[in-house]
């Protein structure tokens, strides 16, 4: 079964963060990648709330402190759009996988999980929509 | 209310969609739920035209007061049509849903437009009494284009919210079939109110009442045509086939999730 969408982000659900900054940070981290270029209009906040199944005001303010950032431009009547920013260099983007790979690697160590199953689970939360299908 | 298999694979066609083993019943879903507040509005209207009918007469079927009921049926029905559901993980896509994804730009127009024509019309209504061209019938001719911009402003606002309804990431399959929802709930929005407020429309005509026969007739042969020209033109809108072919309309999008 395949899913539609480009890459998706998963948010843990023990995690204590709340859930306006997990919206900012994958946004931020997007944009940073270079996945949301220069000028991309994002929803408005009422369809992503309505999406996300949350309050308008978390995702308000997930795109104020976006704003605040310089990450994107609100503007009235013109919705929100992806500031231009220089993007993350392919190398640091290598450099940042590695470092959670290998944080991932060390728990999974830890915790006395099989490779296979440390791999699968790597899998279901890159598809998440297909592990749940 | 059970649909027939013919009935889906009209929506099928419609829309372009692949019926899936996953997406099947979300569309069955949406079609009976549609068709019961359909049908109920339709029997509304029915019993709406007895109503309003003359003291002494025995059956009266007047066409715009049955649609009329038949139409707020299908309101009610986007209303109670339910979004898919939200997993344990929400994700959402980051692509802004903008009408044009469901509905021609036309379509999505024409319900601004005919209160824009309803507008007009009581425009001219004004000027053609204070000239002493018409005899207005005020009270109805206000009525009237109370009623229109009530009918266009609910339609547009329910308009909004099929837009808004929401769409948690899923397989692309749901996703497509929810796609195909919105936008055939958007074309019987679009056709069916535009149509419902140029009927009222007609009704503000018939309160201008000209002082010249000859206007008078003009305006009777325009009534009488309108309402087979705009029947025409809501269920063309209604009923049009949507992605036109060769449009991409499935392109990825990123997606952010949360919990």
């Amino acid at each position: 079964m395949s899913v539609t969408g480009g890459p998706g982000i998963t948010v843990d659900p023990g995690s204590p963060t709340p859930p306006y900054e997990q919206i900012r940070a994958q946004i931020a981290t997007m944009i940073e990648a270079g996945t949301l270029p220069a000028g991309s209009q994002l929803p408005t906040i009422r369809q992503l709330a309505a999406d996300l199944g949350l309050a308008a005001n978390t995702v308000a303010r997930a795109y104020r402190e976006l704003e605040t950032e310089g990450w994107v431009v609100s503007r009235v009547r013109h919705g929100t759009t992806v500031a231009a920013r220089p993007t993350l260099p392919e190398a640091d983007v290598r450099r940042r996988l590695d470092e959670a790979a290998q944080s991932f690697a060390t728990l999974a160590r830890q915790l006395g999980v099989d490779p296979d199953d440390a791999q699968a689970q790597v899998r279901a939360a890159l598809h998440p929509d297909e592990a749940s299908g | 209310m059970t649909i027939s298999r013919d009935r889906l694979e009209r929506f099928a066609r419609r829309q372009r969609l692949d019926i899936t083993p996953d997406n099947g019943n979300q569309v069955i879903r949406y079609l009976a739920v549609t068709r019961r507040w359909r049908v109920w509005g339709f029997i509304g209207g029915v019993i709406g035209s007895q109503l309003f009918a003359p003291p002494g007469t025995i059956v009266k079927v007047d066409f715009v007061t049955i649609f009329a009921g038949w139409f707020v049926g299908a309101l009610v029905a986007e209303v109670r049509v339910s979004h898919l559901a939200y997993g344990s993980i929400r994700t959402a896509s980051l692509q802004p849903r903008r009408a044009q994804r469901y509905v021609r730009g036309f379509a999505w127009a024409l319900v601004p437009a005919s209160a824009g024509v309803a507008l007009a019309v009581a425009a001219a209504t004004f000027v053609a009494g204070l000239a002493g061209w018409a005899d207005p019938a005020w009270p109805w001719a206000a009525a009237w284009l109370a009623v229109a911009l009530a009918v266009a402003g609910g339609v547009w606002t329910i308009q909004h919210a099929v837009l808004r309804r929401p769409q948690p990431l899923a397989a692309a399959d749901v996703i497509e079939a929810d796609d195909a929802i919105r936008s055939r709930s958007l074309h019987v929005l679009c056709g069916g109110g535009a149509a419902l407020v140029l009927f009222l429309v007609f009704n503000q005509l018939g309160a201008l009442h000209p002082t010249e026969p000859a206007a008078d007739q003009i305006i009777a042969a325009v009534r009488l045509i309108g309402v087979f020209v705009v029947t025409a033109l809501g269920w063309g809108v209604a009923t049009s086939v949507w992605p036109a072919s060769g449009t991409d309309l499935r392109a990825g999008a990123p997606a952010v999730g949360a919990v």
